[in-house]
Order: C-alpha cells, then sequence, then structure tokens
C-alpha cells in the first residue's frame, strides 16, 4: 500500500481575501488543484491512498475529487462540523453528523465546537480500497429511511478538536478517521490530522496541539475498539505542524539545562502521547539521525520563523505493526510546478511504500554490505516487496543488475536525502561493469520491482574504483578528501594509459563541468599523509604526484604537470575551462612489499547553484514591506553577473506574508559561478520607485558565516542547503536553495 | 429604541449575485437583478430602491430598479466609457452616479446608466513630503457621498481620506486620522450623519469622522470577535458591518458607550452546505 500526505493548500478565496482585505485575492487553488490532481494520477509509483490537508476552497476541492474520482472512487471529500462528505459508488452525499452519532455513538459538544467555525476541516481522502462498512442500524432507517444505506453505513468519523487558537480556531481542525478494507488484504485504519499551526515562532501553540494528540490517541483507540499494544494496522498522516528530529539527533535530547523540543515532547519520550501507540516513522526508523548514517532531515515545507525549512508532514503507524514502511520520501517531483504555476503548495508530499515485513526490505534493516571491492547479491522480489543494502564506503562505484523475471530497478540514494535518486556520473554506462556512480557514504541501494504485481530474481553486483586503471579511476569530487593505500603486493604496471611511467600508480580523475563555464576554473591536488608500514607503525613515505590530460573517451593520457617524489604534502594547481577532463597519479616509491597509504583532495573555485529538483529552490516571504496590499514582487538572480534567471510578477505573483513560491523550474536545473549569486528580490510600485533588496548567495567554501546567509543542512556529499535573507524596504524574504562544488550531472 | 427597518445591498464579490436584507433578518434575503454579475462590489441604494454596484471582473457598472433586470455600461480602458475594475459607486442628490474607477485611479460622474454627462477626476499618484498631490489617488477603494453631496474617497494605497466638494475636485481635503499603532488602510466607507463611517483595516477600528472632518468616535474591531471586517454601511445611527473572511454581516447599534452588535448573518453558517451567500463584496445604503 502507497498513503500519500499532503498540504496542498488550497486556501478558499475567502481566506485569501485576508487581513487586510485585497481585492482581487490571491486565489489560485483551482488551477493548482487541477494539476496537483494530475500529478498525482500520473504519478510513476501508483498511490493507492491520497490524504490531502487545507481543501478548503469549493471549487478545488470539487476539482480533485472528480479529477481522482476514476482512480480513487472512494473518497471522503469533506470533513466539517455538522456534516461528512462521501463520495464512493452508490453514495454522493453530505451524510449528516446524526448518522455518524446513531452508528458510532455521540463525541463531542458539536454545536458549541462550531460555534466560530467559518471553513472545514480542510480534511480530504481518496482511496483505490473500498471503504469498510457497518450494517445500518434501525435508528439511522429510522431518520433516513429504508433505502438508506443498503449496503450498510462507511465507517468514517470525524472529531473536532477543541482546543485550537489563531486563525485555527476558525476551520473546523480535527482528525478524521476512515476505515479501508482493500482486497484480500486485513482492514487498515487510517487517520488524517492537520494540527494547530505557529505563526510566529516555533513551538509558541505547543500546548493546544499537546490536547490535540491526545484527543487523536484516544480516538485511535476508540475508533479501533482496543488499546496499545494495536493487532490492528494504524496509520496516522498529516501535517502535525511539529518541527520533526531524529531520535538519535542530539537536538532531540539536549543537556539537562534545556527543555526537550516539542518532537521529543509528544513523539519521542515513553508515556508521551505518540510514543507507545503509533512511531514517526521518519524520525524513529528510516531517518533516526545521530551516527545511524540516516540522517535525512526531510524537510516538507518552508516557514517564515527560524527554522525556515522544517520537517511538518508525518507518517505514522502502530508500533506494533505487522507491516514495513519500506520508503518512506518526500515526493519533491508531484510537488513540482514545471513552470506551470508560481508553486503548487507550500508544502511538499510525503509518499510511504508499505508492505508486509521481509527481510532487509527498509533503509533501516537494510543488509550491510562488506567492505570488499565487488559486492553480488542474489536475491528474489514479490509483489511490492523491495531490497535495501547500505555501503559504508564512498567512492566510485560500478553497479549492474542482473534480473530474470519483470522489469526490476533500482535506486541509490545518500543517507541523508533519501528523497532523491542519484543520477548517475555522467550517465557513464560500461557494459561489462555497469552504470558508474560517484558516492558519499552511507549510501543505500533500492532494489525493486517496478509493477508491484510482479515478481523477479536478480544479482546485484557492485564494484569499487580502486584505481588501478584508467577506466578503474577514482573520481575526485572537490572539497571531499579521500584516504587511499596501495596493498603490500604489487598494484599494477606501466602502461600505454599515460605517456609517462604509470607504473604502482593510483589513477584519479578530475573533471571539469560540461554546462558552459564563462570563467576560468581554477582546480588544485593536495597529497598529503603519505605513510609506509613495514611492520612498526606507519612511517613518511615518498610518492609522486602527476597530473595529465586525456579526452574523456579513452587513453592515453599526456603529462602537463609532476611533483615530487617527497614526503612532505605534494601540490599541484591548474587553470581550466568547462568540459575539460583530467587525469591524477600518485605514485609509490618505495616497492610493493608494504602498504602505503595517503590522503587526497581535489579543490576548486567553482560552485554550482542547483535548481534540481525544483522546490528546493524557493522565495518566501516572512515579513511582507508594509503598506496597502500585497508586494508585486519580481526577482532577478545573477551568477557573476550574468542574468540566469528574470522572473516577471506575473510569473512568481504576488506575495504576502507567508506566501512561498518554487522557482527552481524556472531556471536552468545548473547554473555555475567562482564569485557569488546575486539574488535582487524587487517589488513593483507602480507609482514610486521600485523597491529593492539584494543578498549574495557565496561560493560554497564560503557558506558557513556568510553575511544574512543561514546554513539548513550540510549534505554529507558537500552540498549546502541555505538560506538568504533579503531586506527590502521594511519587509523581509529568504531565498532558499542548494549549493554545490560538484554534481554527478554536471 | 429603534424601529425603523434598516435595508442594506450586499454583494457576493466571488458568487457574482447581489442581494438585499432587511434587518440582517435571512427570510427577507431577496436577490436583485435578473443574473449573476461578474465581480460586483461597492453597491449602493437609492431613495426609490435602485440599486447600482461596480462590475470589477468585466470592468463595468450595472443598475437594476426594483423587481428590474440590470442594465449595465461600461467596458474595459481608461477612456470615456471605460473602467479599469472599479470598486465602488454612489449616488449624488438628483440622482446623478458616482463610479470609483479604481483601476484608472479616477471618479467618474454620469448623469444616468447611458454614461451620458461623462466626467472624470483625479489620477494616478500618492503624496510625498513637501507634495501633497492633490487630485492623486494611488489604490482607491471606498466611495461615499454625504448629505451635502460632499464626496469621499478612502485610499488605502497612500493611507489616506480624502474629501471633495464635488467632481470638479474642489475643496480637496485630504482627512487627517486620529493616530494608532499601524500604518491606518482606510477602507469600507459610508456617509453617515453629516459626515462618514469608516473602517481602519490596518488597525482594525471602525471611525466615526464628523462632516468637518474630525474623528468623533472610534470603535475597536480587534477583540477577538472579528477576523477580517472590510465594509460598512450606515443606516442612521444602525450599521452594519461587513467581515469579509467571516463572511458575515453584523448589525451594530448605539448603546450609549459606542456600538453592540445586535444581529448577524453568517454567509456560510457551518449547519449548511449551500451559502446564503459565498462572499462579500461591499454593502451599502
Amino acid at each position: 500500500m502507497r498513503i500519500l500526505t499532503y498540504n496542498a493548500q488550497m486556501r478558499s478565496a475567502l481566506m485569501e481575501m485576508g487581513f487586510p482585505p485585497s481585492i482581487p485575492p490571491v486565489y489560485t487553488a483551482p488551477s493548482r488543484a487541477k494539476l496537483i490532481s494530475r500529478a498525482i494520477i500520473d504519478s510513476p509509483e501508483e498511490i493507492d491512498v491520497v490524504c490531502l490537508n487545507e481543501i478548503f476552497d469549493e471549487p478545488a476541492r470539487a476539482i480533485i475529487s472528480g479529477e481522482l474520482s476514476g482512480d480513487f472512487p472512494f473518497q471522503v471529500s469533506k470533513a466539517d462540523t455538522f456534516h461528512t462528505r462521501i463520495v464512493s459508488p452508490g453514495i454522493s452525499d453530505d451524510i449528516m453528523e446524526k448518522v455518524w452519532e446513531l452508528t458510532f455513538g455521540p463525541l463531542a459538544d458539536l454545536a458549541g465546537l462550531a460555534k466560530f467555525k467559518l471553513e472545514d476541516s480542510g480534511l480530504f481522502l481518496a482511496s483505490k480500497f473500498p471503504i469498510a462498512t457497518v450494517p445500518t442500524p434501525p435508528e439511522v432507517i429510522g431518520l433516513l429511511g429504508p433505502l438508506a444505506f443498503p449496503n450498510g453505513v462507511p465507517v468514517v468519523r470525524f472529531l473536532m478538536y477543541a482546543d485550537s487558537s489563531d486563525s485555527d480556531k476558525f476551520a473546523a481542525k480535527g482528525v478524521l478517521y476512515v476505515r479501508l478494507a482493500p482486497p484480500g488484504n486485513d482492514l487498515r485504519h487510517v487517520f488524517l490530522s492537520h494540527a494547530q499551526a505557529d505563526t510566529e515562532a516555533k513551538e509558541e501553540n505547543i500546548g493546544d496541539r499537546k490536547k490535540q494528540f491526545q484527543n487523536v490517541a484516544d480516538f485511535v483507540e476508540r475508533c479501533i475498539g482496543e488499546t496499545a499494544p494495536f493487532s490492528q494496522e494504524v496509520f496516522f498522516v498529516g501535517d502535525l505542524n511539529v518541527v520533526g528530529h531524529g531520535e538519535k539527533n542530539p537536538d532531540a535530547h539536549p543537556d539537562a539545562h534545556l527543555p526537550d523540543p516539542e518532537w521529543t515532547k509528544l513523539f519521542g519520550t515513553p508515556g508521551a502521547p505518540m510514543f507507545d501507540q503509533l512511531i514517526d516513522r521518519w524520525g524513529r526508523d528510516q531517518c533516526p539521525g545521530g551516527n545511524s548514517g540516516r540522517t535525512d532531515p526531510g524537510f516538507t515545507a518552508d516557514v517564515v520563523y527560524p527554522p525556515v525549512r522544517q520537517r511538518l508532514d508525518y507518517l505514522f503507524t502502530s508500533a506494533s505493526s505487522q507491516l514495513a514502511v519500506q520508503h518512506l520520501r518526500v515526493d519533491r517531483e508531484l510537488a513540482d510546478p514545471r513552470g506551470l504555476m508560481p508553486y503548487l503548495s507550500d508544502h511538499q508530499p510525503l509518499l510511504a511504500d508499505i508492505n508486509i515485513l521481509t527481510p532487509h526490505c527498509t533503509p533501516a534493516t537494510a543488509l550491510v554490505t562488506p567492505d570488499q571491492v565487488d559486492f553480488h547479491h542474489s536475491d528474489a522480489l514479490m509483489e511490492g516487496t523491495m531490497r535495501w543494502y547500505r555501503f559504508d564506503k564512498q567512492g566510485t562505484y560500478d553497479v549492474r543488475l542482473i534480473v530474470d523475471g519483470a522489469d526490476t530497478g533500482y535506486e541509490i540514494y545518500l543517507g541523508d536525502d533519501f528523497s532523491t535518486p542519484q543520477p548517475p556520473y555522467r550517465e557513464i554506462d560500461d557494459p561489462r561493469r555497469g552504470t558508474r556512480f560517484v558516492l558519499a557514504a552511507p549510501f543505500f541501494i533500492k532494489v525493486f520491482l517496478k509493477n508491484r504485481r510482479s515478481e523477479a530474481s536478480y544479482n546485484l553486483a557492485t564494484h569499487r574504483h580502486q584505481g588501478k586503471t584508467l577506466a578503474d579511476a577514482i573520481v575526485l569530487v572537490p572539497g571531499v578528501g579521500q584516504s587511499e593505500h596501495f596493498p603490500a603486493q604489487a598494484f599494477n604496471s606501466d602502461t600505454n594509459s599515460a605517456d609517462w611511467d604509470d607504473s604502482e600508480s593510483k589513477w584519479f580523475v578530475v573533471q571539469t563541468p560540461r554546462i558552459p563555464v564563462a570563467r576560468p576554473i581554477h582546480l588544485a591536488l593536495t597529497v598529503s599523509s603519505q605513510t609506509e608500514d613495514r611492520g612498526s607503525g606507519p612511517i613518511p613515505t615518498d610518492v609522486m604526484l602527476s597530473l595529465g590530460k586525456w579526452d574523456g573517451n579513452g587513453p592515453p593520457a599526456s603529462l602537463i604537470d609532476q611533483t615530487g617524489p617527497a614526503t612532505a604534502p605534494l601540490k599541484l594547481d591548474w587553470q581550466a575551462s568547462d568540459n575539460e577532463h583530467f587525469v591524477v597519479l600518485v605514485q609509490r616509491r618505495t616497492g610493493t612489499s608494504t602498504v602505503v597509504a595517503f590522503n587526497i583532495e581535489a579543490s576548486t573555485n567553482l560552485s554550482l547553484l542547483l535548481a534540481r529538483p525544483s522546490v528546493d529552490t524557493s522565495l518566501t516571504c516572512q515579513d511582507e514591506t508594509s503598506g496597502w496590499g500585497a508586494d508585486d514582487i519580481a526577482l532577478e538572480i545573477r551568477a557573476d553577473d550574468d542574468l540566469i534567471a528574470d522572473i516577471p510578477n506575473s510569473v512568481i505573483g504576488d506575495f504576502e506574508d507567508d506566501s512561498v513560491r518554487h522557482v527552481g523550474d524556472k531556471m536552468q536545473p545548473m547554473t555555475p559561478y567562482v564569485e557569488g549569486i546575486e539574488v535582487k528580490v524587487i517589488e513593483e510600485d507602480d507609482i514610486d520607485d521600485d523597491d529593492v533588496g539584494t543578498g549574495a548567495i557565496p561560493l560554497v567554501d564560503r557558506a558557513p558565516g556568510a553575511p544574512a546567509y543561514t546554513v539548513l543542512h550540510s549534505g554529507i556529499d558537500g552540498r549546502i542547503m541555505g538560506s538568504l535573507r533579503i531586506d527590502i524596504d521594511d519587509g523581509r524574504y529568504a531565498f532558499a536553495c542548494v549549493i554545490s562544488r560538484w554534481h554527478p550531472s554536471a | 429604541m429603534r424601529c425603523e427597518t434598516t435595508r442594506v445591498v450586499t454583494t457576493e464579490l466571488l458568487g457574482g449575485r447581489v442581494f438585499q436584507i432587511d434587518d440582517l433578518d435571512e427570510s427577507t434575503l431577496v436577490s436583485v437583478g435578473d443574473t449573476a454579475l461578474s465581480g460586483p462590489s461597492g453597491p449602493s441604494l437609492d431613495a426609490v430602491g435602485s440599486v447600482l454596484v461596480a462590475e470589477m471582473d468585466l470592468h463595468g457598472i450595472a443598475i437594476a430598479e426594483p423587481g428590474m433586470a440590470w442594465t449595465r455600461f461600461g467596458t474595459r480602458g481608461s477612456g470615456d466609457g471605460e473602467f479599469m475594475r472599479p470598486a465602488a459607486t454612489a449616488f449624488l442628490e438628483l440622482a446623478r452616479l458616482v463610479v470609483l474607477d479604481s483601476g484608472n485611479c479616477r471618479l467618474v460622474g454620469m448623469d444616468d446608466i447611458t454614461g451620458s454627462g461623462w466626467m472624470t477626476y483625479g489620477h494616478r499618484g500618492r503624496p510625498i513630503p513637501g507634495e501633497p498631490a492633490e487630485g492623486a489617488f494611488a489604490d482607491p477603494r471606498g466611495l461615499a457621498v454625504d448629505t451635502s453631496d460632499r464626496v469621499w474617497v478612502s485610499d488605502p494605497g497612500a493611507s489616506r481620506l480624502i474629501r471633495i466638494d464635488a467632481l470638479d475636485g474642489s475643496g480637496w481635503t485630504e482627512i487627517a486620522l486620529p493616530p494608532a499603532a499601524a500604518v491606518p488602510i482606510p477602507y469600507g466607507i459610508s456617509a453617515h450623519r453629516d459626515g462618514v463611517v469608516l473602517i481602519d483595516a490596518g488597525n482594525a477600528r471602525l471611525l466615526i469622522i464628523d462632516g468637518d472632518g474630525a474623528t468623533s468616535s472610534t470603535l475597536d474591531l480587534a477583540d477577538g470577535t472579528w477576523v477580517s471586517p472590510g465594509f460598512v454601511a450606515s443606516l442612521g445611527d444602525i450599521l452594519v458591518v461587513a467581515d469579509v473572511v467571516a463572511n458575515e454581516l453584523r448589525l451594530l447599534e448605539p448603546d450609549g458607550r459606542g456600538h453592540t452588535v445586535i444581529a448577524s448573518l453568517r454567509g456560510s453558517p457551518p449547519d449548511l452546505t449551500d451559502p446564503l451567500f459565498d462572499s462579500v463584496g461591499g454593502v451599502g445604503s
């Protein structure tokens, strides 16, 4: 079963009129509803259950319901104070609360809770699986007549929260329960909520949320008719507005003199409302952080207060579940506006692949591969199962999957990004060894059936480059040091691959991006800590460092510089342009009977602005400029003074407080720069001069501590996700993006 | 003791319908005209019950005599007979029509719905220190005609309230608003006694302003019971305030110290699946 949970931000036109009222309202919900619906239907991974938040807008609701009805015929399209709308074959109606009350018993003082509600709950569930039913009670037949619910009353219930505040108190916030009956499987109890939001600061409304989650915990037990540990499969999803943590991260359990964060209090402590019965599958299973090697922060939303990117969207399953959450990922492709809209939502969807528990079917239970150059493993997959393999050594890998049976694929994820499959290195595909990847560690390979309803057996083979030949060369990633060694035996001999003596040499490769780079690229190499071990511990030893140039296709390489032999650090630097290819050879000079170890690192003045996945690049209005109406924003981005994005107001749209626009889809996937990126936010004014705010995205090397720049996440592969603060007049904007020195596709 | 009937007209900005209602009594809610309009806004009501509205999305105006169909006028543009997202309307004495042509930052006067006697006043601009920008509007939204036939314009774009004696711009006066915590955003406005009643959306307050421009009383709308009050209409001492996000009309009566809400009508109450009205694009009296 695959569940998608997505806060789609379909605010109604009334809500968009806002305060102060702006006419015409910034109202795009119906257009976005159409795009989101199509993206769900066209998802490469077939989705079974769609859980949406913030479907407040009626036209958008009708569009989503209609668009999804073919693939997802069983829907609860609206949960409101006094009625819940069921759309399914045989029923398409607003079912009054009295029906639910007569069938399942009373819940709360609805009239009292509904008093100030201006909007419904915004909850929407659409399913491929039928909704379970119970026999229609005589009281309901007495109320509605004998033709009411001939096939039984759908098991659906909505509990409105008694505690909410700020603007949330005007919506019927609550938790929706839908009991699904997948054919041939046990019941699935799905609970969907959108918990109390914060508006000005993290955890400002923790009190309301704590009460809401206690409501949910009690409601779950009531609806499924048992207390924890549950024997049934329970799922709790939605935008819970709690800043997510990994349970093994130090910040989840700070020093005694600091209070635990909200996540720990509510989800990460024994006895907490959501700890013993339900498990946050991101923070306590797939990505617990700490030294687990699974450290993806899982950001799902941009917000206006620190931290400006947060994990707010969750999937919980019962702690005693007999199912495995095989893969939980932020589906950034689904959230990509693809140039058609300024954005689809201020959140990103979370997609969970859930199946029966099998060996090595999750990242947490991945088969940990041994530290060896070549690895092979055979296994079989059936009915949607998958296998995960964990590799703890960085390097250049060739990966090959041989399949017998249905179409089977593999994807590779870094331990700090389980949502973005790693692309091959320069699309190199060796017919004998497989597809080449350059990977930081730990990384994980997922092997899966492309069609869930099939089966196959496979053999996965990986080879880690040792640098024995040009074809086996190790790709040097700028800024990422590597420790290498020669074994205590002959390593290789002189070949014609280089026009100098390449015997007993380790081969490395440095290649500049294939995309045009207008400025000279400075490259440098350092070899250090070269030691030899003759049995009494490491002692300094001589090595030679050589730099050659080749055509990128095959040998030979021509020598262009050389240094050493020496025991001291060896350095070479040179200048290059785009799409050039260099080999680097480290040659040992002390025979083949001892182990010789050394460190090597490449560096460059080049940085890349990475605009894919496109939703990683965003502009957020943290504080609208004062005065009447929304900010009429235009955005200009320059790399080394060259204009790379010129996004007019007609494309990016007007901004008010909290507005988020995705802009990665409106520029090239990768932009190289050697000086900096200037981001200019222009508030266009049709009467006075425009207000202009600018900020600078630094080079990767200078990112930590750069003015107005906050590092949100430092990737294990050297990429940096950061946020640039841009003041404009008396307003404040944040431009978030990812920069790196390198990218395997570049 | 209130005894007269309070009749107001209100528009659905989204759904396009125009209604009249007495005493905010749901049973008296009736639709005006023969069809839905396109973004109706800024309604006004004359002495014989004719209803005039601006049609923002069609860049025109429409008038309906009691029980009759709409008669429409205007096309998109900035010339004669043309409007750009007009926001509000009013009747002058002798039944002349006034339209706040917001997108063109001007007032338009006409003898009748045919456009005869077309005249305009105003241009785009806003004051800067030392330059009061007389005759300029930045983003005018509210329009009222007081008992002396003077025209008042709320201009949230310039954060100011303007009064002129006539449509030729004579007597241009910028009305000083009482200081507040935030920049004033004068928005909904209605003639009230010999002056106007104004909603300052920037400070969530309602200001009663005398004919001479002095603020005689202030009503706090930031007491937690309002979400986004935007429009106001006056009927003698009685006020009707529209909360646009709550989609609700509220009737306020003087209570000696200020005003008290004595009745309300929500357009989309939680127990109804089909709203009475789906939004508010203005109220008029």
